[in-house]
């Protein structure tokens, strides 16, 4: 499944030593402008191609290359409507808030999403509202990011022997940092990427993080484009790949472990992650390492997938199946709660799902999630934050314009790659999250190209970082100025203002790295999860300060305080009632849909109890324009 | 009021109607064809609800996009109206 040598390797450290010159040349050659604005706003000097693509490579998360393409593979062609919203997502996401942000960031001198609040309502309690939920709401977003991104660091260079010494030594001279049910090679990737992002992002601040993302955006649309070719090549045409996609039926996802007769010998024995292995005639793939301790007999227990589909028992078992050195014992298999034993349930919403009756998408999720991707991208601060780092309308207009090409470019072909990816790597159900990176390591082998992979695997490797830089600097820009500068040292130098800014990036990139050290489950979920929080909290009050003159502080607290409630009760609820991420979805609709509809009923109710703006404020937003503002 | 925000605000109102278009076409085709389909019929090895209900809105919305972005939107201060 992996390439034996160090291709991998050597095409990650250049695409490494490619971002840190990045990030280095940042340093330099801004050393003379005002800080704050171009550690943390670039100057607002960014152009349409910049603009453009860090708005695309930061929308498009680990999640997109790593939770998307696991939900494709695990559910089929209904992802195609999951995702459809994304046809709008450019035009609303900089269109409806683009040039209305920009200039009055212009106007007012603000450098963040709680800036511009605390100008337009003359609020510092807002202000602080806003960063609070802001910084929360992204640490618990940084986490799935880091540990996706562990992930594909594991896949891409766990088959490199330097990799796998460099952690094991990790392991022996550092065994408190390791928690013992975690896999030394995953937490020696976390500490890889999480050093590489923290240093570039830290030292090279948003100009670095923009020109990284540039680079990290041509990567993922060059990857993208590279797969789709390889994958409908590999299946033989797409419409052979969908014929067979109509008699697949969901495997059963199990646990098993490995028993030996007598003890290991003093190495222990492995099994590798995705080895085949038949029980009478049943087909059954692993999905995790199997690990039989030296002096022991049985393995601890792993995931394992069985195949049920006939055709691909057939296809897989053609050549033989190779005998494994310990004898599998079965623990439990669960069929699917929804496409069990039926054929075609791929083809069509509401596709498969293990633990839903009502299948993955049943109308209204379809309904909510294609409001969902649009007000989620709209209210997104980080997305916000773009839009005030450009000056002038030509700039919004043809980045509006690449970005719309640049992501039909990317979401559909994603779904074309990782149907495919169904026929090409099966009996991956029961860790979908990993199809990523095993996808590349099979297209690359099967077109001859194996250096390759180092390269496709840079696409969801790029979004990762892309996305976290991003984060990890908007939340230190929200610390220092809203809270530091703001609150606590408004006189603080450049240099104070300097350092504080450097310690706060490095101290989130920690947190996150901390928290990823224990990986959570259902990444996509939480990832959703918090995306849709953030837009909750942001989007109404936000949208509505910029186009509604009376709107107002008490308007503003309610809208975010309303919506955020709302939102996170529904999730609450179905965490309780539910016992598990799943929120509770009234009508079908998702919380994001209830949030926002509570954030517009608590902005306009509060808005309408209570008094008007000043005119200072009044004339500053809505009336004619005002010389623009030094930042100091 | 300043010309740009009036402009902004018409454009924003632009987006929005089409973006419910968008959905209604979406979602609408989608569940009278994808959801209550006996049989998925292939058109170039892609389901015809995904070619119908999904691509070709997401080429318009392209399109649209384009010439909304390109054509339609003005300069800051650029008011005719």
């Amino acid at each position: 499944m992996t390439p034996t040598d160090n291709s991998s390797l050597i095409a990650f450290i250049c695409y490494t030593a490619v971002v840190l010159a990045l990030a280095v040349i940042s340093n330099y050659a801004f050393k003379k402008r005002s800080f704050l604005s171009e550690y943390f706003l670039g100057s607002r000097g960014l152009g349409v191609i910049a603009l453009a693509l860090t708005f695309g490579a930061t929308s498009a998360s680990a999640g997109s290359f790593a939770g998307f393409p696991s939900l494709i593979y695990a559910h089929g062609w209904s992802l195609a409507l999951w995702i459809a919203s994304y046809m709008i997502f450019p035009i609303c996401s900089m269109g409806i808030l683009g040039k209305r942000l920009s200039v009055i960031s212009q106007r007012t001198g603000a450098i963040t999403v709680p800036d511009i609040l605390r100008e337009r309502f003359e609020s510092r309690t807002l202000a602080l509202l806003s960063t609070s939920l802001m910084a929360i709401l992204l640490c618990v977003y940084l986490v799935p990011q880091f540990t996706l991104a562990a992930l594909i660091m594991q896949q891409l260079l766990g088959s490199s022997p330097i990799y796998q010494e460099l952690a094991i030594q990790l392991q022996t001279v550092l065994p408190e940092l390791i928690p013992q049910t975690a896999n030394p090679e995953y937490v020696f990737g976390l500490l890889l990427f999480a050093l590489l992002v923290v240093v570039y992002t830290t030292f090279g601040g948003f100009r670095a993080v923009v020109w990284t993302d540039i680079l990290q955006g041509f990567v993922m649309v060059i990857g993208v484009l590279l797969m789709l070719i390889f994958a409908i090549i590999q299946v033989g045409g797409l419409p052979n790949a969908s014929s067979a996609m109509s008699s697949m039926q969901p495997p059963r996802l199990g646990t098993a472990s490995f028993n030996l007769d007598m003890p290991a010998p003093p190495n222990g024995i492995r099994i590798d992650s995705e080895t085949w292995f038949m029980l009478g005639d049943d087909l059954y793939r692993t999905n995790e390492a199997v690990h039989i301790l030296e002096g022991t007999q049985e393995s601890a227990s792993v995931k394992v997938t069985q195949i049920m589909t006939p055709f691909e028992i057939d296809r897989i078992t053609a050549d033989g199946v190779a005998e494994l050195p310990a004898t599998a014992v079965i623990h439990e298999l669960t069929p699917y709660a929804r496409g069990d034993g039926q054929s075609g349930t791929y083809m069509k919403p509401p596709g498969p799902s293990p633990s839903d009756p009502n299948g993955f998408l049943p109308l209204g999720l379809a309904v909510s999630f294609f409001a969902f991707w649009a007000l989620a991208g709209t209210g997104q601060p980080s997305n916000m934050v773009r839009l005030m780092a450009f000056t002038g309308t030509r700039t919004l207009r043809r980045a509006i314009a690449s970005l719309v090409t640049y992501f039909l470019m990317i979401y559909f072909p994603l779904v074309i790659i990782f149907c495919c990816a169904r026929l090409l790597a099966p009996g991956l159900d029961h860790t979908p999250d990993r199809i990523m990176p095993v996808m590349a390591y099979i297209l690359s082998e099967g077109a001859g190209v194996p250096w390759l992979a180092g390269i496709l695997i840079a696409a969801p490797f790029a979004a990762a970082m892309s996305t976290v830089d991003s984060f990890i600097l908007m939340i230190s820009s929200s610390v220092v100025r809203d809270v530091y500068q703001q609150s606590i040292h408004p006189c603080a130098s450049q240099r104070s203002l300097k350092w504080i800014s450097y310690g706060t990036t490095l101290l989130i990139g920690l947190i996150a790295t901390f928290g990823a050290l224990y990986p959570p489950q259902f990444l996509q979920y939480i990832i959703v999860f918090t995306g849709g929080g953030l837009a909750v909290a942001f989007l109404a009050p936000v949208a509505l300060g910029i186009y509604w003159p009376r709107f107002n502080k008490s308007g503003a607290i309610m809208s975010m305080g309303l919506g955020i409630i709302v939102y996170a009760l529904l999730y609450l609820i179905g965490f309780i009632i539910l016992n598990d991420i799943t929120p509770v979805r009234p009508l079908g609709l998702d919380p994001l849909i209830w949030g926002f509809l509570a954030s517009l009923i608590g902005g306009w109710i509060g808005t309408y109890l209570t008094g008007s703006n000043s005119e200072e404020v009044l004339e500053k937003f809505f009336g004619k324009p005002l010389p623009t503002q030094d930042i100091s | 009021m300043d010309s740009v925000f009036r402009q902004a605000r018409r454009e924003a109102l632009h987006i929005v109607i089409f973006s419910v278009l968008c959905m209604i076409w979406t979602i609408g085709y989608c569940g009278i064809f994808a959801y209550n389909a006996q049989e998925v019929t292939l058109i170039w090895g892609i389901p015809h609800w995904v070619i119908f209900g999904v691509a070709l809105p997401w080429l318009s919305a392209t399109v649209y996009s384009l010439w909304f972005a390109l054509i339609h939107m003005k300069e800051k201060g650029d008011d005719s109206n």
